[in-house]
């Protein structure tokens, strides 16, 4: 009742509103109609996810600034001015605005009962605004799963032929994770074997087995997903759905919950093969997203260095389990240790921008802050510890996210200062 | 002992030994290694290749034949 009215009284706009995001698309398409699930599932998933949750995260937060617990995107340091919200136990407004999204959501579900695709469609817009504002004051916000679900709601929303194009995103960031996975670390499969539990189900000493067999799969197996024959298009299908719930023993539900529902809605019993693809001028910004997402993949290889020890430009791209690493990250001022941060936890990457954010966030406000000695030294796939990281006053250094950092060096300069012990996901 | 790493209370942050550093590589992965450059090249050219190939057969080609490449 209330969307009829609602329908009524904005009948030039809606009528605008249609045309411009194609919502005929989503009208006549069930498989579209199951994404527009799928993308609401990912949203619940990352505003309050029980282990990296949006929802009472201090660091987007008045209270996170003033701490100097916020992180910047290199290319926005002044992210700082956009954020205004409070939660506990300050106070209560970011947790108000996530139940409005919350809302929003059920509205959504509603409006998909009724077969409102137009407002199902605003409603969703509304929730990717509030996600590229989250992600835009938060250089923490970055991980793969983030991309993913950012990747298929911007397709599904804005792209005409969006069935085909959230198909090829799909395809592609498979095939792109494999030029992060081109190294070492999964060639031999030492990301795993420096774990002290390695692989889950399978021995110790088949890491390179199955790290290859990933690599081999996600770049050449998931062009079969558009294969009109059916026994390999349903035999890759079935790779990576086992390959999904098998990944989810070791990176919970969230990778999973993202990227497993689009996987079976649009590679499931309601794919078609195709005869040729959309080349029309309407495809262009689908392209335009791919062709996006090959740029991104490609600037971190660009940049001189191996870039899982310097990790520079690798916000670029997709990077998951690029290399399991371990760092210790140390400031001192006058000799006296006021930062500390150590992990030992594979999946967390070290980026010592981002601890140079924090350090000087904290530590070099006002006119003549006093010097802050920086030293970060990362291990990664169980290797020996580097001094990629030794400042004598990190409240000077700049970073630079297009290209090498003089005071972040690789292993070829960086010495070596310990050695690591295996080590565990989490 | 290397400068600064006694400072780390860090438990899985260990000193160096002087050259005998161990190795979490097993024996089928030491026997791998030194082919490492060679796999990786073979993954850089099917990569390379297979988005040539995709992009010739899809994209280019199609479109070179439309805008009057026939």
């Amino acid at each position: 009742m209330c969307l009829d009215w609602l329908s009524a009284r904005l009948g030039k706009l809606v009528k605008w509103y249609r045309r411009a995001f194609r919502i005929e698309e989503l009208e006549q398409d069930k498989a579209l109609q199951w994404m527009a699930g799928a993308l609401l599932l990912g949203f619940v998933a990352r505003f309050d996810h029980r282990i990296d949750s949006w929802m009472l995260n201090q660091a987007t937060t008045v209270e996170g600034v003033a701490q100097g617990l916020h992180r910047c995107w290199p290319f926005f340091q002044s992210c700082g001015d956009w954020i205004g919200l409070s939660t506990t136990p300050y106070g209560y407004s970011q947790t108000l605005v996530f139940m409005l999204l919350f809302g929003v959501m059920v509205g959504a579900v509603y409006a998909m009962y009724r077969g409102r695709w137009a407002w199902v469609h605003a409603a969703l817009l509304g929730l990717l605004a509030a996600r590229l504002y989250f992600m835009a004051i938060n250089y923490a916000y970055k991980t793969n799963y983030d991309y993913y679900h950012t990747i298929f709601a911007l397709i599904f929303l804005f792209a005409a032929h969006k069935r085909f194009f959230l198909q090829l995103a799909v395809v592609m960031l498979y095939f792109l994770s494999t030029s992060a996975k081109n190294h070492e670390t999964w060639i031999l499969g030492t990301y795993f074997s420096s774990m002290q539990t390695s692989l889950p189900i399978f021995g110790r000493g088949t890491e390179p087995i199955w790290t290859n067999l990933v690599i081999v799969m996600e770049m050449l197996g998931a062009w079969g997903l558009f294969s009109s024959r059916r026994w390999l298009q349903r035999s890759v299908l079935g790779f990576f759905s086992v390959f999904h719930l098998y990944s989810g023993s070791l990176v919970t539900y969230l990778y999973p919950l993202t990227v497993l529902p689009p996987l079976l809605i649009l590679f499931g019993p309601w794919f078609v093969p195709y005869r040729q693809v959309p080349l029309d001028k309407k495809a262009m910004l689908g392209w335009g997203v791919i062709g996006l997402m090959l740029v991104g993949q490609m600037l971190p290889k660009l940049i001189p260095g191996d870039e899982k020890m310097t990790m520079e430009g690798t916000f670029f791209g997709i990077y998951m389990f690029d290399a399991n690493h371990q760092c210790v990250v140390t400031a001192y001022q006058e000799d006296a240790m006021i930062y500390h941060y150590a992990s030992q936890s594979a999946h967390i990457r070290c980026d010592p921008y981002e601890h140079l954010f924090r350090v000087q966030q904290q530590f070099c406000r006002g006119p003549n802050p006093r010097p802050v000695r920086l030293v970060i030294d990362h291990s990664i796939n169980g290797g020996p510890f580097y001094r990629i990281v030794s400042s004598r006053n990190a409240c000077t250094l700049r970073f630079n996210p297009w290209g090498r950092n003089a005071w972040i060096a690789d292993t070829d300069t960086a010495p070596m200062v310990g050695r690591a012990l295996q080590n565990t996901y989490r | 002992m290397p400068m600064g790493s006694q400072t780390l209370p860090y438990y899985n942050f260990h000193p160096l030994l002087n050259g005998a550093e161990p190795t979490y590589l097993n024996a089928f992965q030491l026997a791998l290694v030194p082919y490492v450059p060679l796999i990786s090249s073979i993954y850089w050219g099917l990569y390379v290749g297979v988005l040539v190939y995709f992009g010739l057969t899809y994209l280019v080609g199609p479109l070179w034949w439309r805008w009057g490449g026939r």
